[in-house]
């Protein structure tokens, strides 16, 4: 085989039909380039979009310019409570106002709230009903400065009659909330009459949005007994207050905020107004039957407490508090607090309780 | 439908020859490829996965044996330990540690009670840790030390949400706590609060913003104390000691009295501030109707360092007032100031007639009260009333104290010095 077998006809060859293989590769070519071409293009758009987003003007649409890092910050999602809260439809016939007095905590439960219509014009069967007390120190419960476990026995008593599928009790005191809820007696008393004890831990908070409150438009607020839940009801001590004046059914919700809350006691009136618009409860039930009347909220001598003897129900907690502030902390004829008129503003309540109708009753 | 834009992206397989160098798994074309692999590269990677297995197993045995069995408590031991009477019954949750309660039934919601630690931070100290100024042997037999938590400035609210300002207003310092509770009922316990007030001034300002009317102090030369129904108070400078029994059984009462005598003993104190020995000394007043006012006395803002006494009885409004500066002129531009700040509320009402070395001394009427304010000076020392109900009253109970003041006693009137400048407290008395 000689080697100039092997030489290539140029002539041959420049002259010759294309054959298959420079078919393919003419083919190949053409597609090679329409991908660059591609390509490109979607490099160059790609390159435009982004110059855009970064570079256009903040007002120009999809612009993602952030001078101040604003945009920049993670979105935190929040939640709302329902629309118009946990309350019933009004009455134009009811007692706003329920006072039960006697000896006998059941009853004086039961005789208030029969006076404004009876558990079952609140709870229905199936409700999920989350009780707020106030466990907020760790004090025993004849000292005044929480909800008396007694009072929350009898008042979910009350409830589970009415037929309420689940009872959930919550609330999230600063200092050690087993502590707490162990030394008030109350984790025993509800967990003893039925209801299911909530307490708090860093995940079960979740960000509130309260339209129209001035300090917790936006709040960490405990949220996981509220989950599902159909009516609230709050039962807080009547109660003496060092910044305030006095703590009662409003103030109580202080205790389902998280986050560095104390901060708020610089406004304290304006935080218990923001509360009174954060949750409308179903129904209040003011504990009197021991009154913290000095040295609160805190308390600590049997000496700053007297026994009141009298319960308090009412769908409206302003009115409740104004008429506690009267009659059991026993001040009248002194200028309310301030926040009773900052929540009045809102109209979430009236404090003037003189106004609304109101039924006594003697139990037990 | 043509496949031709899917084809631009994996050209590789659209030719009809094999390509020894196609892809044989990845068919994607965005990433590399090779047709072989590494047998040292399936080995290190046998070792690495071997190495994280190992690690994941090292973290759950020390999980289970940690080197600090407190690091994970929740408190549920410390609850158990000091649990009521009924015995525990239920566990919450396999995983979970029980909390301690009574018969609790099945209705407990495990998910919900074994939650983790609080929102908030406790600021815990296991029995044994720094008990600071806390006496040592406080529990005595039959009780046991509980927790030990301390509280600072910053945080005293979580102990006493919406009290703390209170404490703060005297100039706290910091709170050591310790529980005490009954070996023979875990219910039964006594809350130990001792308070550093930063001096014994403030220490007894806190004391009397607390005390019951009603309440009648002890006297020590170190102190006071009283003891009411289920509560022992004490202001032993620096320290405002509170402690609280969780009723009044006699089994609290003895306990208290008992730590009355241990807390006397065993905290030091210093000699009562020099104004105690104006009022209880030379005047004869209860000393329980002695309040001390660090900064911002009858809501002005100058009146720093303020001693005052109610003489009268409960719903009286009178109210005597003693400051000490360091030179007489200072005195006189105090009590210049003094019923520059009664004016602004009042109007002058005339001059003291007579009597008592206080003629020519102006009278302020309160313009919502009615009743008569005045300040004045005996040496360096500023003197006043307020709420008196006519000139006569100021006339008497103002002489008494100037007559007091000015036969003050060398020795005490050498301790009468004014407070060092404050911030939210006094200094030293």
């Amino acid at each position: 085989m000689s080697t100039e077998q092997h030489k290539p006809d140029t002539s041959t060859t420049t002259a010759a039909a294309p054959g298959p293989h420079d078919a393919a590769l003419a083919e190949h070519r053409r597609l090679e380039r329409r991908l660059f071409i591609k390509q490109a293009g979607i490099v160059a758009g790609a390159t435009a979009v982004a110059g855009y987003a970064s570079l256009a003007p903040a007002r120009w649409p999809l612009s993602m310019k952030d001078l101040d890092g604003e945009r920049g910050k993670p979105v935190i999602p929040t939640l709302r409570l329902p629309e118009g809260g946990y309350a019933v439809a009004k009455s134009t016939v009811l007692p706003l106002l329920g006072v039960a007095r006697g000896d006998k905590v059941g009853a004086m439960v039961r005789g208030a709230v029969d006076a404004i219509g009876g558990i079952g014009r609140f709870i229905q069967r199936g409700d999920i009903v989350v009780i707020k007390p106030n466990v907020a120190f760790e004090r025993p419960a004849v000292l005044g400065a929480t909800t008396h476990p007694e009072v929350l026995a009898a008042l979910i008593h009350l409830v589970r009659e009415a037929g309420a599928a689940e009872i959930r009790v919550a609330d999230n005191p600063i200092e050690s909330p087993q502590s707490c809820f162990h030394r008030t007696g109350i984790q025993q008393a509800a967990v003893q009459a039925g209801a299911r004890v909530y307490l708090p831990s860093p995940g079960e908070f979740e960000m509130l949005n309260v339209p129209g409150a001035t300090w917790i438009e936006k709040w960490p607020f405990f949220w996981r007994p509220f989950q599902g839940a159909t009516k609230v009801i709050g039962v807080s001590p009547v109660k003496d207050h060092n910044l305030c004046r006095a703590s009662m059914t409003t103030k109580n919700w202080y205790g389902l905020l998280g986050g560095r809350r104390n901060q708020f006691h610089q406004d304290i009136h304006g935080i218990i107004a923001d509360l009174a618009l954060m949750l409308r409860p179903t129904f209040v039930l003011l504990d009197a039957s021991r009154v913290l009347f000095r040295s609160g909220p805190t308390g600590g001598s049997l000496s700053d407490v007297k026994l009141g003897h009298t319960m308090v129900a009412s769908t409206d907690s302003l009115a409740a508090d104004a008429f506690g502030w009267d009659n059991l902390l026993e001040r009248k004829g002194e200028k309310l607090p301030a926040y009773f008129g900052k929540a009045a503003a809102r109209n979430v309540g009236t404090p003037d309780w003189k106004s609304v109708t109101i039924k006594e009753v003697q139990v037990g | 439908m043509t496949l031709a834009p899917f084809a631009l992206y994996f050209p590789a397989t659209m030719g009809t020859e094999t390509n020894p160098e196609d892809r044989l798994f990845v068919k994607g074309g965005w990433r590399h490829y090779r047709r072989t692999y590494s047998v040292t590269e399936v080995r290190w990677g046998l070792v690495t996965g071997g190495v994280l297995v190992l690690i994941a197993a090292y973290v759950a045995w020390r999980a289970e044996h940690p080197l600090d069995p407190n690091l994970f408590s929740d408190g549920a031991t410390l609850l158990k330990a000091a649990g009521p009477r009924g015995e525990l019954t239920v566990a919450l949750g396999s995983a979970a540690p029980p909390v301690a309660g009574p018969a609790m039934k099945a209705t407990a919601n495990a998910g919900a009670e074994t939650a983790g630690p609080a929102a908030t931070t406790q600021v815990a100290a296991t029995p044994g840790a720094d008990r600071g100024p806390l006496p040592k042997q406080l529990a005595g037999a039959g009780w046991r030390e509980d927790k030990i938590t301390q509280f600072d400035p910053e945080n005293l609210y979580v102990k006493i949400d919406g009290r703390a300002d209170f404490f703060r207003t005297f100039g706290f310092k910091r709170l050591w706590n310790v529980l005490l509770v009954s070996e023979k009922d875990p219910a039964t316990t006594v809350d130990v609060e001792m308070y550093d007030m930063g001096s014994g001034a403030n220490a007894l300002g806190a004391y009397g913003g607390e005390r019951a009317p009603t309440a009648k102090p002890t006297v020590t030369e170190a102190g006071l104390h009283h003891l009411d129904r289920n509560a022992l108070y004490l202001a032993r400078a620096p320290f405002y000691i509170r402690v609280i029994g969780s009723d009044e059984t006699s089994l609290i009462t003895g306990k208290l009295g008992e730590l009355a005598d241990t807390l006397v003993a065993a905290v030091k104190g210093e000699p009562l501030p020099w104004a105690y020995g104006v009022f209880i000394g030379q005047m004869g007043i209860d000393p329980g109707k002695i309040a001390y006012f660090p900064d911002n006395a009858f809501s002005q803002a100058f009146a720093h360092d303020v001693w005052t006494i109610r003489p009268g009885a409960k719903d009286d409004d009178l109210e005597l007032f003693l400051v000490a500066k360091d030179s007489a002129a200072a005195a006189k531009k105090m009590a210049g100031a003094f019923g520059k700040g009664f004016g602004e509320m009042g109007e002058a009402a005339g001059k003291l007639a007579g009597g008592a070395g206080l003629a020519g001394m102006a009278l302020i009427k309160d313009q919502f009260l009615g009743t008569l304010s005045a300040a004045t000076t005996v040496d360096r020392f500023v003197i006043g009333v307020r709420g008196a109900k006519d000139p006569g009253v100021v006339e008497q109970e103002l002489g008494k104290l100037k007559d007091a003041v000015a036969q003050m006693p060398g020795e005490l009137k050498a301790r009468a010095k004014p407070a060092k400048a404050s911030q939210g407290g006094s200094g030293e008395h």
